[in-house]
């Protein structure tokens, strides 16, 4: 029984039991989905005491809102990468200054984010179908939107990393969701 | 899902949402509208729904044990808890040292394989009927050296018995099996100890034994051999108490 091996609908299943009350599916869905949930806040807040603090945050939110999850309108991962993400931007924003302080692995980030579409791991069809739309914008349309999820910052700060104009940014932005929107679509 | 589609200049907004790049000024009248327009809203979510699949990539780090303890305190506490009335600092501990030590578990720790126990009446509990870690019975194995070899905690509630091997490898190579002991004497094989701490559901052969043992015991079986459920065929290295809660 290895918490990776859940599948989408059993997971499904035991997000819908915390929904109504059960502590036991509560303590599983922990365990297949803690790690997943830490390295989202890891990757936006780059320390790991604040994301453990968010981490907590999630799963108690998880708790709360486990009633509102529709397995038929979202998968139990991306809601549950929803939480995290939030949270962790959150915090980012709310801390901005201590969050800063970490250059190296901005810059580590970074040249993760170069890496070539066909080296990224792609475990599931519906994230293929995304990627596949995402390779299908302009290059710094698909970084803006990358940068913009994977380090959880405002069109002012994809702009000052890019040294590009915020409209310009903007309308990268826009117009790259716009496209992919149609792409998801077909 | 029906209905019209959302003006074209909504969807780009519910996106820029979603993704978190609005100003927060802007932000704050999107999540407005989030909230008082159930069509945005499902946008949003879609948005969400799309766009979290990036998450893919990122690889996973597991949390310190401390988290999900954390969690279940702040949830559910100590007071007021519906299990309350048999809590007790004792009790606490090892209910979060069960969920957070197999749960996350760190490199050096090694796994293994359990079988049952019988679900033990519980305590009187005047409470809606959720389950929660309960643990009763708990060992700590150390060896000759003093050195702990592995804890492990039970929990008749659930059926879980929670394993944290620390050892080291042997350096023979033979593997570590997990046993029980009865109170007439009695020996049964739980499993193979694997290469991490972890969680196993006891499965129904077992559980008569797991819920009466009081001890168990770690014997050092030759790779590839499975010894007979009722003996150990290599040496018992160590055995320690398995005390009631």
């Amino acid at each position: 029984m290895t918490d990776a091996a859940m599948t989408r609908e059993s997971l499904a299943q035991a997000l819908t039991r915390v929904g109504q009350g059960d502590r036991s599916a509560f303590e599983t869905v922990y365990r297949a989905t803690s790690a997943k949930l830490m390295g989202v806040a890891l990757r936006i807040l780059h320390d790991r005491a604040l994301a453990e603090d968010v981490v907590q945050e999630t799963y108690v939110a998880v708790w709360n809102r486990a009633g509102s999850f529709d397995p038929g309108r979202a998968s139990p991962i991306t809601w549950l990468v929803t939480i995290a993400r939030n949270r962790a931007i959150d915090r980012l924003r709310s801390a901005p200054m201590r969050v800063r302080t970490t250059p190296v692995e901005d810059a580590i980030d970074l040249a993760d984010d170069a890496m070539p579409a066909d080296a990224r791991v792609e475990a599931a069809d519906d994230a293929r179908r995304l990627n596949v739309c995402l390779d299908e914008l302009e290059t710094r349309t698909r970084g803006a939107i990358r940068t913009a999820f994977f380090e959880g910052v405002t069109y002012e700060e994809v702009a000052e990393r890019t040294s590009a104009p915020l409209g310009t940014v903007k309308s990268w932005i826009r117009r790259g969701l716009i496209k992919l929107r149609e792409c998801l679509e077909r | 899902m029906s209905a019209t589609p959302l003006p074209e200049d909504d969807i780009i907004l519910a996106g820029e949402l979603a993704l978190r790049v609005l100003s927060p000024d802007d932000e704050r009248a999107a999540r407005v509208r989030e909230a008082a327009e159930p069509a945005f809203a499902r946008e949003v979510e879609r948005w969400n729904e799309d766009l979290a699949r990036l998450a893919d990539e990122i690889p996973g780090v597991a949390p310190s044990a401390a988290v999900w303890p954390a969690v279940t305190m702040r949830l559910f506490g100590g007071r007021g808890a519906p299990t309350a009335a048999n809590d007790n600092g004792k009790l606490a501990f090892w209910r979060a040292w069960a969920v957070g030590a197999t749960g996350l578990l760190a490199a050096s720790m090694v796994g293994l394989v359990v079988l049952a126990s019988q679900p033990q009446p519980l305590p009187p509990v005047t409470a809606p009927p959720v389950v929660e870690p309960s643990i009763t019975r708990v060992a700590t194995l150390q060896l000759e050296s003093g050195e702990t070899m592995l804890t492990l905690a039970y929990d008749p509630a659930t059926g879980r018995l929670y394993v944290a091997p620390a050892g080291e490898a042997d350096a023979e190579g033979r593997v570590p099996h997990l046993w029980l002991m009865a109170p007439d004497g009695g020996v049964r094989l739980v499993g193979a100890v694997g290469g991490e701490a972890h969680t196993m559901e006891l499965d129904a052969g077992l559980r008569p034994m797991a819920g009466q043992a009081t001890a168990i015991a770690i014997s050092m079986e030759a790779p590839g051999v499975t010894p007979p459920a009722d003996a150990p065929l290599g040496p018992v290295v160590g055995s320690a108490e398995f005390s009631e809660l």
